[in-house]
């Protein structure tokens, strides 16, 4: 396993080289250019000799592949750059602003598994029945809804006509003297909206795998033997089956991995959520060179370990699979 | 649902519950009455919320970029100058800025007083600093900080976004190349050129020092003007000595022609010391002497002949040459130049023949060597002038990229900017005595502009700050400001690290001074819990800006002593809310005041809202529609498509008519030009749209200009061509939604000049102000915004160097003089008016000359003013005491623009 996991390694240098390539080809061409906002910004100044001044500052004037070839050095010497508009190194802005879309995404996640896991496995039993009807019905209209539309209802009903919640954001207006725990309460407070978002239009296809994956195990030889023997229906269902269900979940588990960390663009935006998505949408809308490399780095790495990770757990989840021998 | 989902539902709701209790809880902070007694709201424990945009962060005030992080910076500093509600220059003791009082005098060339501005050369700004003002950790705001932000902002090195470099400010280029001699349209060529007028003065004082005649000429180094002199004369011996290789060679064509037999004959031929003398008119093919020959001279100019070799002429050159081969003269060559064959016999014919060489040569040469008036004649006139010319050229070259190599190695070969200056006075303007010393900083630009004073309006944001942490900050506040010229000459002191990129990189941008910024504002950046430290993590965190009221802001108002000039509100606190949801966030009472877009709709809600007022005041800028003559180069198929354009649309549609107006010239309706211009002229009855483009629905009109250009109507495709082309044409709304103003005025039109033959499709586009500042756009709707000075040198001067003539074509204007002259001659009066209108202060006579200039523009029909829209300033009237705030705002003194004074109910 160990030699398997150097190779995956090795071949992911190689990977992430082809991505980071692809990557800057697309930046490259993006039609909006942060330098020449900022070089025609004032239209009675010289915008082109600025942009000439900007691009040499930046080390932008040459070729495509001469931009490339900079950034990849620069990588290797383990400097992702300055972000243009947020004049703040890449890498800072990314740590500094993942925290709290790792928060929401964990908690959103985990939430979405403890509802989903149990409520997939009960349709499962009841397949056809009024539960499973009932359940389908609800998840696949959370499925089907965009995030910003259900996001903007959920402002309009819980925040706007309720008054329940504030419109967005992290913090209320906060006497400077609130106690730390207040700060707290308050935070959680303001991302339940948030979260219910998250977990609402992912919990369907949650559900739906649960379910998918039980009615399978409840078929197998194994659970009919168990029956057979006499074991009452929830030691089959809660032992036996539930277990074996884990397996695929828990390989699509680790392939969660970037949406954990690389942020929630779109519900981040909507409640004005200053994580690492509304930051990545802000600095794309821009034309943020060095950010959106970084950001989409970022992504590339998470998703390969993610990957890997979903490899490796499946070998771990599943005696059967040996990997690398 | 089972008995555990209930409970878990049931468990939800309640935490809601409690959360929202938390979340009321949190924003009241109402007084209880004690202290502040007939005040609702606490003023020292709740914090006055502002809506923002989206930030970037980036709050130093050097370097931020967008408009809200800008906003944020500011927040923590002072100015040198405001703004009044009227537009004009604010200052003094009532407002919060640096200088005292200032004033503008125009120069001539030797710096005396004009009072005429058509004469004058130089523009003098001086601005008298406040004493005492404090920067909010207690330091002194001094003239270091004051000379310390403007050698920043004019720094090649410096990448921000403010364009104070572009000033004509005098030795500003010359700083910032390093070159004393480079001016505002430096480049190659014009360095290149410098270099020759280097080259020319050197030449300049080698004539003057040998003119004799003018003592007073104020001469150059005289050793470097010897050493000069003796170069000429170098390079002359090679010029004369080249000629006689010339002759050799030209012997055989000058004997066929005029049987000139000798080499010297030939060579004294060329250099005029001999001529060809001519009989009846008959060319005698034989030199003669010249002064001998004196009689057969009939159509030669003698005089000219003379003064041309220096009226210094031997008598009798063939006697001389002749006299030259002496024996003993040719036994001193043969020793000499070794003139001897293997068997060791002389070789007297070739000492003859150089004898002769050198006889000629220096007949030649101490002509003119030998007097001053010689050498000045070898200088204007013999190659040797345009040699050394040349020589001195690249001397100088050479020592411009050696003084900066030097400079390299740590020295500034130009120190400082010589057009600013610091000094004393007690008194100021009005003469008025100031009870003590003030520092003045003086500012001297080239010639009139009227614009430059806006940009000396520069934030002075705290040196010991922003330098810390390089070496310049120290060696800055170890230095004394100099008070005499000469002390200046080699004063660099600025706690600038001149065009060092790791100072602007990483000193002036560090992390820190990024995140947190530090001035003499009415707010001084602080966290959530106002105590413990401040920095980039906690100034600005969760989308909240934390200020707290800045201690020493009183220093700089009144006369610095009476600290109720202290924000009243101890707290201030943006929060960033996103555009779209900006009425919600004042529909909740989130926010206390935010600025949302004056549209029909927002306004009708806004009017909806029991507990909040709003302010509405004309935004200093106005939309407008534009064709580039580059892609529409008829004038008349321009004007059609104006023609078609209906500018009320844009307001009925999407503001309404107190929430925007129509204009019909290309300035904003709030400045004073406006108003003079139309209102008090010729158009006191009020302006109305331009004849030409009058807007129509009668589409005969439209098609017959379209006609007059020479374009034809296809019957098989109902389209207008001309030279095979069509008038197939993309309208671009600036922008990425079809959510604009201009875009159903664009729609109309588009389907009007399309009935008509044309070919429209109208269109969206993000990066429409990248494409039309590189002139990538045919027809576009964006729109101005307006400085307050009316000047419309960079937007429409044909010399502009800005990128907005792009929009215009000039380029292509002036290079087809067939298709474009009528362009032309409208923009070159243009450009003319604007001159003019440039070099005057007088308010009316300026306004009349934009009249015309502006009707010029009209007349080109390349732009198309639309309207001029409202900007809102929205407020819980529950909370802030109406009172405190400008209900009279306008677009340059807004509705919080003295904020120190806000305060609740």
């Amino acid at each position: 396993m160990f030699k398997y996991i150097v190779e995956r390694l090795l071949l992911s240098i190689l990977i992430l080289f082809g991505v980071s390539l692809i990557l800057y080809i697309v930046v490259w061409n993006m039609p909006v250019s942060y330098l020449e906002t900022i070089a025609y910004k004032d239209p009675t100044v010289d915008g082109a000799k600025r942009l000439q001044e900007l691009k040499e500052y930046y080390g932008l004037n040459g070729t495509m592949l001469q931009g490339y070839w900079g950034w990849l050095v620069n990588l290797f010497k383990g400097d992702l750059g300055t972000s243009f508009k947020y004049n703040q190194p890449v890498e800072d802005v990314i740590f500094k602003n993942m925290g709290v879309s790792f928060g929401i995404s964990l908690v959103a996640t985990v939430l979405q598994l403890v509802i989903a896991v149990p409520l997939g496995i009960k349709c499962a039993v009841n397949q056809y029945g009024k539960l499973d009807y009932i359940v389908t019905f609800l998840v696949m209209i959370g499925i089907s809804f965009p995030t910003f539309f259900f996001a903007n209802i959920l402002i309009k009903v819980f925040a706007m006509d309720l008054g329940w919640f504030e419109i967005g954001g992290l913090q209320s207006n906060l006497p400077t003297d609130a106690t730390g725990w207040t700060r707290f309460w308050d935070m959680i407070w303001h991302l339940v909206l948030p979260m219910l978002t998250l977990v609402i239009l992912s919990i369907g296809s949650w559900v739906r795998y649960t379910r998918t994956n039980t009615l399978e195990v409840l078929n197998a030889d194994y659970i009919r033997t168990a029956r057979a023997k006499g074991l009452s229906e929830n030691t089959v269902i809660y032992k036996h089956a539930f277990r074996n269900t884990l397996i695929p979940l828990v390989t699509v588990l680790a392939g969660t991995l970037p949406s954990l960390f690389g942020g929630a663009m779109i519900t981040e935006t909507i409640f004005d959520i200053p994580g690492i998505g509304n930051i990545a949408y802000q600095a794309l809308q821009a034309g943020d060179i060095p950010f959106i490399m970084g950001y989409n780095m970022f992504i590339a790495v998470l998703t390969i370990i993610g990957i890997l990770l979903t490899d490796i757990m499946y070998a771990v989840v599943d005696p059967r699979v040996k990997l690398g021998d | 649902m089972n008995k555990s989902a209930i409970r878990i539902a049931s468990l939800a709701l309640s935490a809601m519950t409690a959360f929202s209790l938390v979340g009321c809880g949190g924003g009241g902070n109402e007084s209880s009455g004690a202290g502040k007694g007939e005040q609702k709201y606490n003023t020292e424990t709740r914090p006055v919320v502002f809506a923002i945009d989206a930030l970037d962060g980036n709050f130093n005030p050097f370097f931020a970029t967008s408009l809200t992080d800008s906003n944020v910076a500011a927040m923590t500093q002072i100015g040198m100058l405001t703004t009044d509600k009227d537009g004009n220059v604010a200052y003094g003791k009532d407002e919060a800025v640096v200088a005292l009082d200032i004033r503008e005098t125009k120069l001539n060339a030797d710096g005396n007083k004009v009072s005429d501005e058509a004469d004058a050369t130089f523009t003098e700004y001086e601005f008298i600093l406040k004493n005492g003002i404090k920067f909010s950790d207690g330091t002194p705001l001094t003239v270091k900080d004051v000379l310390f932000n403007l050698y920043v902002y004019l720094d090649p090195m410096y990448m921000g976004s403010a364009t104070i470099y572009s000033t004509d400010i005098v030795g500003l280029q010359a700083y910032r190349m390093q070159d004393p001699n480079a001016n505002e349209d430096m480049d190659e060529s014009s360095l290149n050129a410098d270099f020759y007028n280097q080259a020319d003065q050197r030449i300049s004082d080698i004539v003057a020092y040998l003119d004799g005649e003018n003592d007073t000429t104020p001469v150059g180094d005289e050793a470097q003007i010897k050493k000069d002199i003796a170069r000429v004369k170098e390079l002359f011996r090679e010029e004369v000595e080249s000629d006689w290789t010339m002759s050799v060679g030209s012997v055989e064509s000058y004997e066929k022609e005029y049987n000139f037999t000798e080499d010297w004959q030939i060579y004294y031929f060329t250099h005029n010391v001999v001529r060809i003398h001519t009989v009846q008119g008959k060319k005698q093919k034989f030199p003669e002497d010249h002064v001998h020959a004196g009689k057969y001279i009939t159509n030669l100019d003698e005089e000219a002949g003379l003064q041309e070799n220096g009226g210094n002429y031997n008598p009798d050159i063939k006697g001389e040459i002749d006299d030259a081969q002496s024996d003993a003269t040719i036994a001193e060559y043969i020793a000499k130049h070794d003139l001897k064959d293997e068997t060791g016999a002389t070789k007297e014919a070739q000492a003859r023949e150089m004898i002769i060489k050198d006889t000629a040569i220096n007949t030649v040469y101490d002509a003119y060597t030998g007097t001053d008036d010689g050498i000045i004649e070898i200088l204007y006139y013999w190659a040797t002038g345009s040699n050394i010319r040349d020589e001195f050229a690249a001397e100088e070259k050479s020592e411009y990229y050696q003084d900066i190599k030097d400079r390299n190695d740590g020295e500034l070969l130009v120190k400082n900017i010589s057009g600013i200056r610091t000094y004393k006075t007690t008194k100021d303007f009005g003469g008025n005595d100031l009870g003590a010393s003030h520092d003045v900083l003086k500012i001297k630009i080239n010639k009139v502009d009227p614009k430059a004073i806006w940009n000396f309006g520069f934030s002075v944001a705290p040196m010991h700050y922003y330098a810390s942490g390089s070496p310049a900050l120290a060696a800055a506040q170890n230095a004394t400001v100099p008070s005499s010229e000469a002390d200046w000459a080699n004063y660099s002191t600025f706690g600038v690290d001149y065009s060092n990129e790791p100072f602007f990189k990483d000193i002036l941008q560090s992390a820190e001074k990024n995140g947190k910024p530090v001035g003499a504002g009415v707010y001084m950046a602080t966290n959530e819990t106002g105590s413990g430290t401040v920095d980039r993590t906690n100034f600005y965190k969760n989308n909240w800006v934390y200020y707290e009221r800045n201690p020493h802001f009183y220093t700089v108002l009144g006369d610095g002593t009476d600290t109720s000039n202290n924000a009243k509100i101890k707290y201030f606190r943006y929060r960033v809310v996103g555009s779209d949801k900006i009425m919600s966030a004042l529909e909740t009472g989130i926010v206390d005041l935010a600025e949302p877009n004056a549209t029909m709709d927002n306004i009708a809600d806004l009017n909806g809202l029991s507990h909040i007022n709003h302010i509405e005041y004309a935004t200093n800028g106005y939309g407008y529609v534009g064709i580039n003559p580059k892609y529409v180069p008829d004038i008349e198929v321009r004007q059609a498509m104006m023609m078609a354009m209906n500018t009320a649309v844009t307001i009925k549609g999407y503001y309404s008519s107190e929430l925007a107006k129509t204009l019909y010239r290309s300035m904003s309706l709030e400045s004073w030009v406006y108003n003079f211009a139309y209102n008090e002229g010729e158009y006191a009855e009020g302006v109305t749209e331009w004849h030409e483009i009058a807007y129509t629905t009668d589409t005969a009109k439209i098609e017959a200009k379209v006609q007059q250009a020479g374009w034809t109507k296809d019957a098989s495709t109902g389209l207008y061509t001309k030279d095979g082309k069509t008038l197939t044409y993309t309208f671009t709304i600036a922008g990425g939604t079809t959510d604009h103003p201009a875009y159903n005025m664009f729609m109309d039109a588009a389907k009007t000049l399309n009935s008509c033959g044309f070919d429209i499709t109208v269109i969206t586009d993000v990066s429409a102000l990248t494409k039309l500042a590189t002139g990538q756009l045919a027809v576009w709707a964006a729109a101005w915004s307006s400085t307050v000075d009316p000047d419309l040198y960079q937007v429409y001067h044909k010399d502009s160097k800005a990128t907005s003539i792009k929009n215009w074509g000039y380029k292509e204007i002036y290079e087809d003089d067939d298709q474009f002259g009528y362009e032309q001659g409208i923009i070159d009066e243009l450009s003319e008016k604007i001159e003019i209108a440039r070099t005057m202060t007088d308010k009316p006579s300026r306004a009349a000359i934009y009249q015309e200039a502006l009707d010029l523009i009209m007349q080109l029909a390349v732009e198309l003013p639309t309207y001029q829209r409202n900007d809102c300033t929205a407020y819980n009237k529950d909370v802030i005491d109406v009172t405190t705030l400008n209900s009279n705002a306008t677009a340059t003194a807004g509705v919080t623009n003295r904020l120190w004074e806000l305060n609740y109910n």
